[in-house]
């Protein structure tokens, strides 16, 4: 099953399948970086690190024409180069989909099922990937396109409920801690460092489907839904003592109350939480595969499919407990937004430089 | 197409199979509705209000079963209590924290961070401090004409109309504690009725330093809809209203400013025949003032600390925290003044006009 003849993607279909990997980071811990960053201005810094994901963005995808990375790759650095560029992208999603079946497994494990043993939620979580990987990235962007809209109006709801929650005297000193802080938070990036996921989507496009329209948008309507989060968090805990909290969006649904009607939405916070799980974790099993694939030109995705859901499982069970690998997992985490920015970047623009 | 509809029935089959109670019956796990917090020989005494499931909403017994275990923390004191009365204990249904005055003037971080740290407990337990003992406190709660014991805690602590009520939960209760420049109201409870309310308890951090007895002004103050019928003075009386917050700022000079404006509905229950109405409107807004007077000094002059929260309003004034931080909210509350003026609304419906 080669990768020209699968189902494509539409506009749509893309979008919201990258609405879902940014809006999905906001469910850890990003909010609460923000806040720790630029205090009672968190929802600024978000604004900026959406504005400037967007610049990047536009430049990446100004420089790479109409050709996905590993055309763009081979033609700027020859065969090998491809391949090592498909190597490193592989390897990255990889691992991140590994950390991340761990994060997902841990949270799970911790809110809604005490007494579960972890690995079987791992392979929960595994069999979800495998669906994934087998269905193709086209069947998983048709499914992003209700995915993304049910995740955002989940989390809407959760919002909406928590209104008489909201003060509003929270987002003063209104530029929290200082312009400084908030133009140099720029670490904020790697909410949407997974946009460089519609370079190597090209050819999974239909016809009329563009690759920067796409991104920009998704960008553009993730900036809208996590400003707003943000806005709304702080409008429900105070800053200092919002930077405390780990799961932002799972405070705001603890203090939902509305009398006798509505007293919990944590089910609604869970639901988001192993929701995007299962996507976000596919995703990335999905495109380290097709990475693979590209860069060797497999004619077949499905021989290498167990082998790389092993490969995720086993970085995931390595992992002792993502608290006590939580500067592992930050310095993962800074550089694999490094990666993903600079290498599309990077690729793009020596191609650009060897075409002229 | 037959595939497909007997997997869509299977799905909703499978959600049938999702609903339970995590493995363990409803009548095998102890609900506790109320926590009080007692020092003994250099431990804590943790004693769980537990609802009497057979007696709940029924006749005979009382609602509420006592148990109490001497321990470093609440959960180590809900395990001994677990295995001494062969249910699990709970706390997902508590909606009161009784300290004693001995933890509270000691400092209860401790509690307020491990119960938050909990997942099975929510935010929105009432914290409040008993005048002696939290065991005999919580003994004499007493749910005479309510069958549920929680509904009843809940109606008599949580709505912010309760007159016990200073509408602090404990996640509030946290926060205020990492906040320097403010300080906390809780209201403080008899041992002989674990329901009255005779004063309120002050906080600054997790410390308490005092108490204050009209909890009224504070109401009316804090803006949480009061209503109250109040006696001016022996000429007559009269039901108050307040259907808007305080009207409040805060000119952040060397000396703090705060310009506060209370408006309340009014509406006259009894008139002595030689005072005109007009005349009780005006006594009653010079008493109403002179009460929340004495507290707004209480705070500033004797307590220092800003229980109400005027900080939130002193905020706006400043554009950064490090701004804010330099003008040392807390060293300065000290010498606020205030402009409080009241202003009742008379009220032209009702049966009788009684002018005179």
């Amino acid at each position: 099953m080669s990768y020209t003849n699968v189902r494509k993607i539409g506009n749509k279909e893309a979008i919201w399948f990258l609405v879902i990997l940014f809006v999905s980071k906001i469910l850890f811990a990003d909010i609460n970086r923000y806040v720790g960053q630029s205090g009672t201005a968190a929802y600024i810094q978000t604004i900026w690190c959406a504005f400037l994901a967007a610049v990047i963005f536009i430049v990446t995808a100004t420089l790479s024409g109409e050709h996905d990375i590993f055309q763009a790759s081979y033609l700027a650095l020859g065969n090998v180069g491809m391949k090592i560029v498909g190597i490193i992208i592989s390897l990255m999603l990889l691992l991140n989909a590994g950390v991340m079946m761990r994060v997902y497994a841990e949270i799970i494990s911790s809110i809604a099922l005490p007494d579960a043993s972890e690995f079987f939620i791992l392979v929960a979580l595994v069999i979800a990937a495998a669906f994934a990987a087998f269905s193709g990235i086209g069947t998983l962007g048709a499914y992003s396109f209700a995915a993304g809209i049910v995740l955002v109006a989940t989390l809407s709801a959760i919002l909406i409920l928590n209104i008489p929650n909201y003060d509003l005297s929270n987002i003063y000193p209104v530029l929290g801690n200082g312009i400084g802080s908030i133009l140099s938070g720029v670490d904020g990036l790697s909410v949407y460092a997974d946009v460089f996921l519609v370079f190597l989507m090209a050819t999974h496009f239909s016809k009329g489907t563009s690759a920067k329209k796409a991104g920009l948008r998704a960008i553009i309507i993730s900036g809208v839904v996590i400003t707003a989060t943000t806005f709304l968090y702080i409008l429900t805990v105070p800053y200092p003592a919002a930077t405390e909290f780990s799961l932002p969006i799972l405070e705001i649904a603890f203090d939902v109350n509305l009398d006798v009607i509505f007293q919990r939405a944590e089910g609604l916070f869970l639901f988001l939480w192993i929701f995007s799980g299962f996507i976000v974790i596919g995703a990335y099993i999905c495109f380290s595969i097709l990475s693979f694939e590209r860069s060797f030109n497999l004619s077949d995705r499905r021989g290498v499919i167990g082998v790389f859901l092993l490969i995720g499982l086993g970085v995931a069970m390595s992992m002792e407990s993502v608290s006590l690998q939580r500067d592992l997992y930050a310095a993962f985490y800074m550089a694999f937004t490094a990666v993903s920015y600079g290498l599309p970047l990077a690729v793009f623009g020596i191609r650009k430089l060897r075409g002229r | 197409m037959m595939m497909r509809k007997f997997m869509l029935l299977l799905s909703v089959l499978g959600i049938l199979m999702l609903c339970g109670c995590g493995g363990r019956e409803i009548d095998d796990v102890a609900y506790v509705v109320a926590i009080g917090i007692d020092r003994m020989d250099g431990n804590y005494e943790f004693t769980f209000a537990i609802g009497n499931p057979d007696s709940i909403n029924g006749e005979g017994e009382d609602p509420l079963v006592f148990e109490s275990a001497v321990s470093g923390d609440i959960f180590t004191a809900g395990d001994e209590i677990s295995a001494r009365v062969g249910q699990e204990v709970n706390f997902s249904h508590a909606e009161l924290l009784v300290f004693s005055k001995e933890i509270a003037l000691g400092g209860v971080n401790t509690f307020l961070d491990e119960l938050t740290r909990n997942l099975d407990q929510r935010p929105k337990l009432i914290p409040a401090v008993a005048s002696g003992s939290a065991k005999e406190t919580l003994q004499g709660v007493n749910s005479q004409f309510e069958g549920n014991p929680e509904k009843y805690l809940k109606k008599i602590f949580e709505y912010s109309a309760s007159p016990v009520s200073t509408g602090i939960d404990s996640r509030d209760f946290l926060c205020r504690t990492k906040n320097i420049n403010t300080g906390t109201a809780l209201p403080k409870i008899t041992s002989d009725d674990g329901t009255t309310a005779t004063s309120m308890a002050v906080f600054y951090g997790d410390r308490m330093i005092g108490e204050f007895k009209d909890l009224s002004s504070y109401k009316l103050l804090s803006g949480m809809g009061e209503q109250m019928n109040c006696d001016v003075n022996g000429l007559g009386s009269m039901h108050l209203n307040q259907r808007v917050p305080p009207n409040i700022r805060v000119r952040c000079e060397d000396v703090p400013k705060i310009d506060i404006t209370v408006i309340l509905d009014a509406s006259v229950n009894t008139r002595n025949p030689d005072i005109s109405k007009d005349d009780l409107y005006l006594t009653a807004e010079n008493v109403l003032r002179a009460r929340m007077l004495e507290l707004l000094e209480f705070t500033s002059i004797d307590a220092g600390v800003d229980i109400l929260g005027f900080e939130r309003y002193a905020r706006k004034n400043f554009y950064t925290w490090d701004d804010w931080k330099e003008y040392e909210w807390c060293n300065r509350y000290g010498i606020a003044q205030f402009n409080l003026e009241v202003k009742l609304i008379p009220q032209k419906t009702g049966l009788v006009k009684g002018e005179s």
